[in-house]
């Protein structure tokens, strides 16, 4: 067995190849999605993360003990929540905490100090991240300050908390932990009056928001409570949850074409490679080993080279590939721990390739060992060639021997033939599809900031703005007012939230259709986007109901045209529109400047700035993550096509050595014997790059429909990346095919042209 | 007659390890152009060795192989292709023609290495094989493919044939028609014929018989009346 280990190395390397490659690429991309699951969710169960939140502006004893006595609560834990300042430079913001009791519901996770202690009168609990980005340690005092408040503690322990897996100061989109954070403190510590404002709930079940709500109000009734918040709506938990969605949707075909490509070059391997041991097989049956003996001899090696391919790339895969995502997801949210996790489907997959290895060679050798051993002796009889349609033409009298050759040996051959084109077409649908993925996000990105926005800056103003201030404001900064609302539409029983943009045709929000060009909406319509359309299901002319969040009214409008908008789906109309289909329900006035220059100054009535740089900025790290998902797919499709290339150049050129031979001794060189095999590769990387190019577009499309509600992505591949897709594909055939150079100089004419085999 | 082919004190060596085989040893030998040579000798003499030597398949460890005047045991890779291309004809025991190709392309693949214009149909007519232009290897039988590589070997004008057991796969009666259509293409067209065998009835055939035994030349036979193949007792 190691003699033939030795004879066929290269083969028996590409089968252990194929199978850690399959499993590699498999474990390594799922088991990053896999293991921010398992980590969160288990972070969240540990901590006994709350089931939701009741907030409401002064929860008294009678509500608190209305709600904590309810059929559906376990347990219930009032909190006072209050935003305040750190005396550190640059005034951070930190939410504190003040518990009322112990602290059994979304406990926070201890990095280092003691334990919460409900009795502790003079400790606070700090976060991690803020601690890290202010050098905090145990043992420090911490003053914050709120409503003229001030309250001075000693740091006990530092933590991190499951309601901050993602949070960030107002205005941002991307944390900086030295100016956000937040604390937690027994209530006993307080020397100020306590409002409690927040319960964190915890169920027996899920608190499903909707079903949730109405219990509540059923309890009771409309008073003392302002909002309900489930688990998955929680902004945090929610953010991390999209962020784990989105890597699970680019990575989720994926995968699985890894899996695919590799099982089946791996099979096509095996059974070549047991094919060519036909005489032996023969030969060792002619001696008197029993079939049994025969088969379980082959057997083992399919067994042996496939377990320890995907053995090792079920232990190495999830311990490399997850781990160059967490720097990037590390910067943006806060989780105790990062690792990958193994899932059942991975030992599934590997499970798959050993069965597929041993099935395939059971089936090989059965077959070889069921026919008579003076025929198996033998070589098998050469298939007869008949001549086909293409022979009969007049064009192949014009066909050179290279590709009357090549053409033939295609058609001798339709396995190899159609394995290769297979390879070739995987490989470079993932290539293509993975530069299509990040040409389409850098190409929304232009559009949202370059086309659509055309402001700098982009201020919030306060709700009770007075006139004089706004007016100031767009005196000073030459701004636009618009007002910016969250909505929620409905259309035949689905529900949406989206957006609501009251604007006149602006200089600095402009309007696009699907092809990118800008379009002025009618001033007396109502305008919705593209992929709420969709995602709702109407049409120009349909009616849609909607309604500003926080106002109970709802509003029915017929919907007059339509326009594209990468993120931010929803409604656009004019402030005449809106004042007049609002009616004593709703009032124009501006909540948003945008402004051409860069703000700085803080006028009074302005909450926030937004300089679109940060926008950008919060753009390009939340892809930050999607972009090493592409580098990475590149990698593995990079290295499955030479594999599958080489490996299938391999089978061709070992079945057909001895004509080589044959060639090499009438006086044919080794280059042009080395173009004859590059002229079936290069058919073959034709075929199978036409054949991926709506492969790509239809493998983008079903990726990018599953992008949500929020976004819409038009599937795009730059001219460039399919150029280097064409590059890469053609650049491995022929690198592949330079590597036989040396195979095909070393050809040993002597010996091939004795035996018959 | 001219001298074609000279081998001066020939030596090919193997070694595997610290042994080594005599395959040829400080071996001398002259063949005229379009001479008919014979060579025989047992199992592992070294014939074959000397045909591939001769061939350009592979390189002697010592001595002198004049072809045309030129010693070919110089030439490198390149110039041993291009030598085989021009010079040499092939004939295999195992015909070795390229399956996927018809009786005809098989002949008319030699247009890609040589000068001369291959007519296959021509070429293939002369070798008996009228109206199988068109047939693949697997659709022919022994003779047939045997004749089909001849026919190949012929189409490039080469200045000598090579055969090696070209009869060894065949059964006897075609063997003879083989051998004889060697014969007459030979004395045709002045090409020099080197056919290794171990068949010892082919000696009476021969203008020249050379026997070979571990890897020296035995003996030397040039004979005045060589008979002609279909003649000969087999």
């Amino acid at each position: 067995m190691l003699r033939d280990f030795k004879d066929h190395k290269a083969q028996f390397l590409s089968i252990f190849l194929m199978a850690l490659i399959g499993v590699f690429a498999f474990t390594g991309i799922s088991g990053e999605v896999v293991g921010m699951v398992d980590v969160s969710s288990g972070y969240y169960e540990d901590t006994n993360l709350a089931d939701g939140w009741v907030y409401g502006e002064e929860i008294d004893d009678d509500v608190f003990s209305d709600i904590k006595s309810m059929d559906e609560i376990k347990d219930a834990q009032r909190e006072m929540v209050v935003g305040t300042v750190a005396n550190y430079s640059s005034d951070p913001d930190i939410t504190l905490h003040i518990v009322e009791g112990k602290q059994n519901i979304s406990k926070f996770y201890l990095f280092k100090g003691q334990d919460f202690d409900e009795n502790d009168e003079e400790g606070i609990w700090i976060d991690k991240r803020f601690a890290n980005g202010r050098n905090l340690d145990i043992g420090d005092k911490i003053t914050l300050k709120f409503d003229g408040n001030k309250v001075s503690k000693t740091v006990r322990g530092i933590m991190y908390s499951p309601e901050y897996v993602y949070y960030i100061q107002e205005g941002s989109l991307i944390p900086d932990f030295s100016q956000v954070g937040f604390a937690y403190m027994p209530s006993k510590g307080a020397d100020f009056d306590i409002v409690y404002n927040t319960i964190a709930l915890d169920g027996y079940e899920e608190l499903d928001e909707k079903d949730f709500k109405s219990s509540l109000e059923e309890k009771l009734g409309q008073k003392a409570y302002v909002q309900y918040v489930d688990r998955d709506n929680n902004v945090g938990i929610k953010t991390l949850q999209d962020e784990i969605s989105q890597h699970q949707m680019f990575s989720g075909i994926f995968p699985a074409i890894f899996v695919l490509v590799s099982l089946l070059t791996l099979v096509t391997t095996m059974s070549r490679v047991i094919s060519a041991q036909r005489m032996q097989i023969g030969t060792l049956k002619a001696m008197g080993y029993s079939n049994r003996s025969i088969i379980l001899h082959y057997l083992s090696y399919g067994f042996v080279l496939s377990l320890t391919g995907s053995a090792i790339g079920l232990v190495i895969g999830p311990l490399t590939i997850p781990y160059l995502f967490y720097p990037t997801m590390s910067s943006t949210y806060s989780l105790p721990r990062w690792g990958p996790s193994w899932d059942i489907s991975f030992f599934a997959v590997a499970g798959l390739m050993v069965v597929s290895s041993v099935l395939i060679s059971y089936i090989s050798v059965k077959g070889i060992s069921d026919e008579n051993p003076a025929e198996t002796i033998r070589p098998k009889a050469p298939k007869l060639v008949s001549s086909g349609l293409i022979e009969r033409t007049r064009i192949w009298k014009r066909f050179s021997f290279n590709e009357r050759w090549n053409y033939r040996d295609a058609k001798r051959n339709k396995t190899r033939a159609i394995m290769s084109v297979f390879g070739v077409f995987a490989c470079t649908l993932l290539v293509m599809s993975a530069f299509g993925m990040a040409d389409s996000i850098n190409d929304v990105e232009d559009w949202q900031y370059d086309q659509i926005y055309n402001f700098n800056s982009k201020l919030i103003l306060e709700e009770n703005i007075t006139d004089s201030q706004l007016d100031h404001i767009l005196d000073e900064t030459g701004g636009e007012g618009i007002r910016e609302e969250a909505i929620e539409l409905k259309y035949k029983g689905i529900k949406k939230t989206g957006t609501l943009t009251v604007m006149n045709d602006s200089d600095y929000y402009k309007v696009t259709d699907a092809n990118r060009n800008y379009i002025h909406l009618d001033p007396d319509g109502i305008a919705i986007s593209d992929k709420m359309a969709e995602v709702l299901g109407l049409k120009v002319g349909d009616k849609v109901r909607w309604h500003v969040a926080g106002n109970p009214k709802w509003i029915d409008s017929e919907i007059t045209e339509t326009y594209s908008i990468p993120f931010g789906q929803g409604l656009i109309m004019s402030p005449e529109v809106f004042d007049e289909i609002g009616g004593d329900d709703y009032n124009y006035s501006t909540n948003v400047v945008l402004t051409k220059e860069n703000v700085k100054k803080n006028y009074t009535g302005v909450s926030s700035i937004t300089t679109s740089e940060d926008i950008r900025k919060g753009w390009s790290i939340m892809t930050e993550a999607l972009d090493l998902m592409v580098s990475v797919l590149i990698g593995f499709a990079v290295v499955l096509a030479v594999v599958v290339l080489y490996n299938l150049g391999l089978l061709s050129f070992t079945e057909i050595q001895r004509e080589l031979a044959t060639l090499k001794v009438l006086g044919f060189n080794s280059k042009s014997l080395r173009r004859l095999l590059l002229t079936q590769n290069l058919w073959f990387s034709t075929i199978g790059f036409i054949l991926a190019i709506p492969g790509a577009y239809i493998l983008m499309d079903i990726m990018m429909s599953s992008t949500g509600d929020e976004y819409f992505f038009p599937i795009n591949i730059y001219l460039w990346n399919f150029i280097a897709s064409f590059i890469i594909t053609f650049g491995l055939s022929v690198l592949v095919n330079l590597a036989f150079s040396r195979k095909i100089k070393k050809v040993n004419m002597v010996e091939s042209l004795k035996s018959n085999e | 007659m001219s001298t074609m082919i000279e081998f001066e004190n020939v030596s090919r060596i193997y070694k595997s390890g610290d042994h080594e085989l005599k395959a040829l040893d400080n071996l001398s030998l002259k063949i005229d152009k379009g001479e008919f040579v014979v060579i025989l000798g047992p199992s592992g003499a070294g014939k074959s060795t000397l045909l591939n030597l001769l061939g350009g398949l592979d390189t002697a460890t010592s001595g002198k192989i004049m072809v045309d005047g030129q010693n070919i045991v110089d030439f490198n890779d390149d110039e041993l292709t291009r030598y085989r291309a021009k010079s040499v004809g092939f004939i295999f025991q195992f015909y070795n023609l390229i399956p996927n190709l018809t009786a005809k392309e098989n002949v008319e693949l030699m247009k890609d290495i040589t000068d001369v214009d291959v007519k296959g149909d021509e070429i293939l007519e002369s070798v008996g094989l009228r109206g199988h232009g068109n047939q693949f290897p697997a659709q022919l039988s022994g003779g047939e493919q045997q004749r089909v590589s001849i026919a190949r070997a012929l189409a490039k004008e080469p200045a000598m044939l090579l055969c090696d057991e070209p009869t060894g796969a065949l059964d006897s009666n075609t063997g003879v028609l083989i051998l004889s259509l060697l014969q007459d293409m030979c004395h045709e067209k002045d090409t020099t014929v080197v056919i290794v065998t171990h068949n010892s009835k082919l000696a009476d055939a021969a203008d020249k018989l050379i026997r070979i035994k571990n890897g020296k030349i035995e003996s030397v036979i040039v004979n005045e009346n060589p008979l002609d193949v279909n003649k000969i007792e087999w």
